[in-house]
């Protein structure tokens, strides 16, 4: 995990638990996912399978009962997770910034929108109330708010969904990131909006040279917009792979299952291939892979143990018992 | 095929409180349904499909118009009336959870529709049409006894089809059915949906953003910006040869899941206006890449083009009989 490979962002074997009256509900369980320099990384599941719980993670942000209970998040040599608090306030908001799904819930209502992007420069930069407001202006023009001089005295309710999650970029990239941490970015956004703000998001690596973690249920923002993408079920990465080669190899039968529910925009109205079963409920985690009880190729292996993430070549990892490189 | 559904200029204004000003959510809409068949409906958040939805059933009273549902008017009923209608029009709604009663178990809110509209029936019928039901859409009789939070979101939407169900309905309103569910859930619900359609000869009004599953659902499609229909023809019509601006940005925006079509997706500039001032004559005419003079000045008719398969378009570029160039150089390259 050395700079030498241009990892920014190493996170090895981390556990979060949740610790409620009814149990212990393991969100993460030993993922492993690494980030490079300038890398639009996609991170994608369904609901409830621990992505949103990583992306707090690597900035200690989950809230209680949540305990990090294991693993490394390496970042520049050091591990963010037995970091002093003191020490990781530096990185919060400066070096690693993160952005979430609801634009207008994230924002405070009873400030003007440049003046929440000013608060991070003058905190975090240290720069003069009046130069972190001019500042906070170039920042709204940056990530293309038309008239940014007079939309930066609104207020968050006054400004669509679109600008305010523009706002959000802005203050998220106030202080130049190295990482970015993208959690749902356009999902509440609609159709013809989300476009716009996908291309803010590459055109910022490309001018940056950020990395960004891209969280989302849509494969279909993945595919346009990541360099490499992992797949998450039950707080396990499944299968990582360079997008082009997951969306055309897909190996692991989870992967293979989400590609092929997808109704295309072709005319094929046969049925949909569907995953039989749903997601288990947060308290019965099934035992060994937890995959298998939905799993069509499951075999006398899959109940039994855990499967790790391998490396069946160029940088391909899946999780599965099955011989499932055969299938590439 | 047989019209079982049409609203003609259907309207609805909401009145703003304090300012005296008015937002028309629904403006001039006229739509048709036959009968077995589903007209997908779509277009982004605050373009009125969801009240479009609602006056069809008439939960909400229209401002003008009429719903015309087998031949009766459905804005002029009395309540007794268009209670008796209802149970041949019913509604499935985005989010399951939020439209079960917690407290309910599947059996009593699956025959509280046949308690209300199937008065001669007696307990021990309520019960096995119940059951009957529970394994039409997938569950099992044995779940009746459970409560809501004993499912998962995609059951519990199988629970409100099968509640939707139970009266017999001829059109079902589906309102954004899949968008609260995960992908491998959606599936199983839109082939679900599927199989009903053909089961009990249904009729289906398909609101949608998301345009993949609208023409996997949808023999028709209307396309709504800020309260009107812009484009109206079948389904394959709209995704291989659009002609309104906004439909062809609308499809040039969707994210294929293929990574070798990246770049393809077009990006619109602007934002959808707001509906309480929307832009003089035609709504779409601040986004347009085809604007002209006109567009600013008269709202332009829907209506419809030549060709071989019925299509209407409300477009002042692309009136009065022009032909449809399939695979045309995009308006947006």
């Amino acid at each position: 995990m050395g700079e030498d490979s241009g990892e920014v962002l190493n996170i090895r074997g981390l556990r979060v638990d949740f610790h409620t009256k009814r149990g212990v509900v393991r969100a993460v369980r030993g993922l492993d996912l690494s980030v490079r320099r300038a890398e639009i990384v996609g991170v994608v599941g369904e609901t409830g399978c621990g992505k949103s719980v990583t992306a707090l993670s690597v900035l200690r942000l989950i809230p209680r009962p949540g305990v990090i209970s294991a693993g490394w998040v390496m970042f520049h040599n050091q591990d963010l997770l037995r970091l002093p608090e003191k020490h990781l306030r530096s990185v919060r908001g400066n070096r690693i910034s993160m952005i979430f799904q609801e634009p207008s819930s994230s924002l405070n209502p009873v400030f003007r929108v440049a003046d929440q992007i000013a608060e991070v420069l003058r905190f975090q930069v240290g720069l003069a109330p009046r130069v972190a407001r001019g500042r906070a202006v170039d920042l709204m023009r940056e990530v293309g708010i038309p008239d940014a001089d007079v939309r930066a005295r609104c207020y968050p309710h006054q400004l669509s969904g679109g600008m305010n999650q523009r706002i959000m970029i802005a203050m998220a990239l106030a202080c130049s990131p190295e990482i970015l941490i993208a959690d749902e970015p356009v999902t509440a956004l609609d159709a013809t909006i989300k476009g716009q703000i996908l291309s803010l998001l590459r055109q910022l690596r490309d001018r940056h040279g950020s990395s960004i973690v891209l969280i989302t249920h849509d494969l279909g923002i993945v595919a346009h917009t990541c360099d490499r993408v992992a797949v998450m079920y039950m707080g396990r990465v499944v299968e990582a792979a360079p997008v082009d080669v997951l969306f055309r190899w897909p190996l692991h039968p989870y992967t293979r299952g989400l590609l092929g529910s997808l109704p295309g925009l072709h005319l094929d109205r046969s049925e949909l291939q569907v995953i039989p079963g749903s997601v288990p409920g947060p308290y019965d985690l099934p035992a060994g892979c937890s995959f298998h009880p939905r799993c069509a190729i499951a075999g006398v292996d899959c109940p039994e143990s855990e499967p790790v993430l391998a490396d069946v070549g160029d940088g391909h990892l899946v999780a599965c018992h099955c011989d499932v490189g055969g299938l590439q | 095929m047989s019209e079982l559904l049409a609203t003609h200029s259907l309207g609805k204004r909401f009145l703003l409180s304090g300012s005296g000003g008015y937002v028309k959510a629904v403006d001039g809409v006229s739509l048709t349904v036959a009968e077995g068949e589903t007209l997908g409906v779509v277009g982004e958040s605050g373009c009125g499909k969801t009240t479009l939805a609602r006056l069809v059933l008439r939960l909400v009273e229209p401002t003008a118009g009429s719903v015309l549902f087998s031949g009766y008017d459905v804005t002029l009923l009395r309540k007794d009336q268009l209670r008796r209608l209802r149970s041949e029009m019913q509604l499935v709604f985005q989010d399951p959870t939020s439209s079960l009663n917690p407290r309910m178990n599947v059996q009593a809110a699956l025959e509280r529709p046949l308690r209300i509209h199937r008065t001669d029936l007696g307990a021990s019928d309520r019960r096995e049409l119940v059951s009957e039901m529970l394994v039409k859409v997938g569950l099992r009789p044995e779940h009746a006894v459970r409560y809501p939070h004993q499912f998962s979101g995609g059951q519990r939407q199988r629970i409100c089809v099968a509640r939707a169900l139970m009266v017999h309905p001829r059109l079902l309103v589906l309102d954004e059915p899949t968008s609260a569910l995960d992908v491998s859930v959606q599936a199983q619900i839109l082939n679900l949906l599927r199989r009903l359609q053909s089961e009990f000869g249904l009729s289906y009004l398909y609101i949608s953003h998301d345009l993949s599953t609208v023409r996997y659902m949808s023999d028709r499609v209307a396309v709504m910006y800020l309260g009107r229909v812009v484009e109206l023809t079948t389904a394959e019509q709209v995704f291989t040869s659009a002609l309104h601006p906004y439909t062809r940005a609308l499809m040039a925006a969707v994210l294929a899941p293929d990574p070798s079509c990246r770049g393809r997706a077009a990006v619109l500039g602007g934002e959808v206006p707001s509906s309480i001032a929307p832009p003089t004559g035609c709504h779409f005419h601040p986004r347009c890449p085809q604007e002209a003079a006109v567009c600013k000045e008269a709202v332009p008719e829907l209506r419809a083009i030549a060709g071989p398969v019925a299509h209407l378009v409300a477009c002042h570029q692309r009136g009065g009989g022009a032909v449809p160039r399939p695979g045309d150089p995009a308006v947006f390259s």
